[in-house]
């Protein structure tokens, strides 16, 4: 494969793509340039709208509730709240509590590209009926990071090199999903070199993230790429509430892909079995400064001491401020 | 999250196979994907501007500006253009998938 010739050639037909556009319409080029928009990356705007319009929307959200306590609540939590309220949940059935919640609170996607939007207030409710049903302490926003989504789909991505020389028949399991013929974004899982038997988790359960569309992932890059590097996040399968602790080891996938995320064989297996390819996931950080969790799926039948609401006042404390 | 109007109409799996395929480091791929990412951008525009009449040009520029991800902009764009913005859109993006696909195919074999 001759990799610098095929980049010449796209990069031709990129600059031929923004030549005519400009030749064919100067004036939208000229009105892009007056207010700062690089239509290349229009998605990175479109990313840093979103999220201004997500803020705002919050603080709309929040601003009566402070002023007087009879105001409503938004309707997904509303929803949220009957849902818990109406069937007992047993504490062995954390999973089904889970799944059944989320499937009240969030909205559906009518097609790969049409995902709808989640506001502050519903990623936190979210967050804590992840943390509730999982003992994962889960939040959709750690030291002030925050992903351009939580909620979309995960595609099933190949092994990755752990350290150099590794080979696909290194790897213990799912050696017919082959592996990356390149490095991951962070490069090798190693410890100071050394295969290690964190450096094998944390292969083994990686996440790939759309970190490359962070509204300000050029700004503060180097930062970011530490901060973002093994970060540790819980995947959930939004419809049978399967959940793995992983790390994020990768960066993508492409955005015109139609996915937001993608899963280690490992972690897809967790999420939906060995021929889960593509699905419909919530992904979390998981708020573990102390690093205890271990990475692997959540073995809901082990967890012993899951409470979860069965009242009114149980529920709504997990949209209450922590 | 980060998605423009259009994104719906945008169907490129058979690049992202050929580009897994391809025995490049991580960065590469994804200077790779960002180029294509920007030629989507503006052949999509390119072509929806050009048959877009020029009286509504400033509107569609504003509006983009303001909310490139709001779908309703495929349903105003229909009412104003004379084939559907659907066609429109999947035409240019399979040009583009040949024209890519080409490339891939020949930078492959170029080397054997």
């Amino acid at each position: 494969m001759d990799t610098a010739q095929l980049r010449n050639k796209l990069k031709l037909r990129n600059f031929a793509a923004k030549q005519d556009f400009a030749k064919h319409h100067p004036h939208a080029k000229t009105f892009f340039d007056s207010v700062g928009l690089d239509l290349g990356r229009v998605r990175e705007h479109s990313a840093k709208l979103l999220t201004a319009g997500a803020l705002g929307g919050a603080l709309l959200l929040s601003a009566p509730s402070v002023q007087a306590q009879t105001t409503s609540l938004p309707e997904p939590i509303i929803r949220a709240l009957e849902v818990t309220t109406t069937r007992q949940k047993s504490l062995d059935d954390s999973q089904g509590w889970l799944v059944e919640n989320l499937r009240q609170i969030l909205p559906p996607i009518t097609g790969r590209w049409v995902l709808p939007f989640i506001t502050p207030e519903e990623e936190k409710a979210i967050g804590r009926l992840i943390t509730q049903s999982t003992n994962v302490p889960a939040v959709s926003n750690l030291e002030g990071e925050h992903l351009n989504t939580v909620y979309g789909y995960t595609g099933y991505e190949q092994h990755l090199q752990r350290f150099p020389g590794d080979t696909l028949a290194k790897h213990d399991e799912f050696q017919g999903a082959g592996m990356a013929p390149g490095l991951g974004a962070w490069r090798w899982f190693t410890d100071d070199g050394k295969l290690t038997s964190d450096a094998v988790a944390r292969e083994k359960y990686y996440v790939a993230v759309q970190t490359l569309y962070l509204p300000d992932w050029n700004k503060r890059f180097k930062y970011l790429r530490d901060w973002y590097k093994w970060r540790k996040i819980i995947m959930v399968n939004a419809d049978n509430g399967n959940a793995v602790v992983a790390v994020i080891g990768d960066a993508g996938p492409a955005s015109w892909t139609g996915k937001q995320f993608g899963g280690s064989p490992e972690v897809m297996n967790a999420l939906g079995g060995p021929k889960y390819r593509k699905g419909r996931v919530l992904l979390y950080f998981v708020d573990d400064p102390e690093n205890k969790i271990l990475l692997g799926p959540v073995e809901y039948s082990r967890l012993s001491d899951v409470k979860l609401p069965v009242s009114l006042t149980g529920v709504r404390q997990l949209y209450e401020p922590i | 999250m980060s998605k423009i109007f259009y994104d719906v109409h945008i169907h490129l799996e058979e690049i992202e196979i050929e580009l897994d395929k391809l025995e490049i480091e991580h960065d590469e791929k994804q200077e790779l994907e960002h180029l294509i990412e920007e030629m989507v951008h503006h052949r999509v525009m390119d072509r929806l501007l050009t048959h877009l009449p020029r009286a509504h040009h400033a509107e569609f520029l504003d509006r983009f500006h303001k909310a490139p991800y709001d779908e309703k902009l495929l349903a105003w764009l229909d009412a104003k253009i004379e084939k559907s913005v659907e066609e429109h859109i999947k035409d240019e993006m399979e040009k583009m998938k040949k024209e890519i696909l080409q490339d891939i195919k020949s930078s492959k074999s170029k080397h054997k």
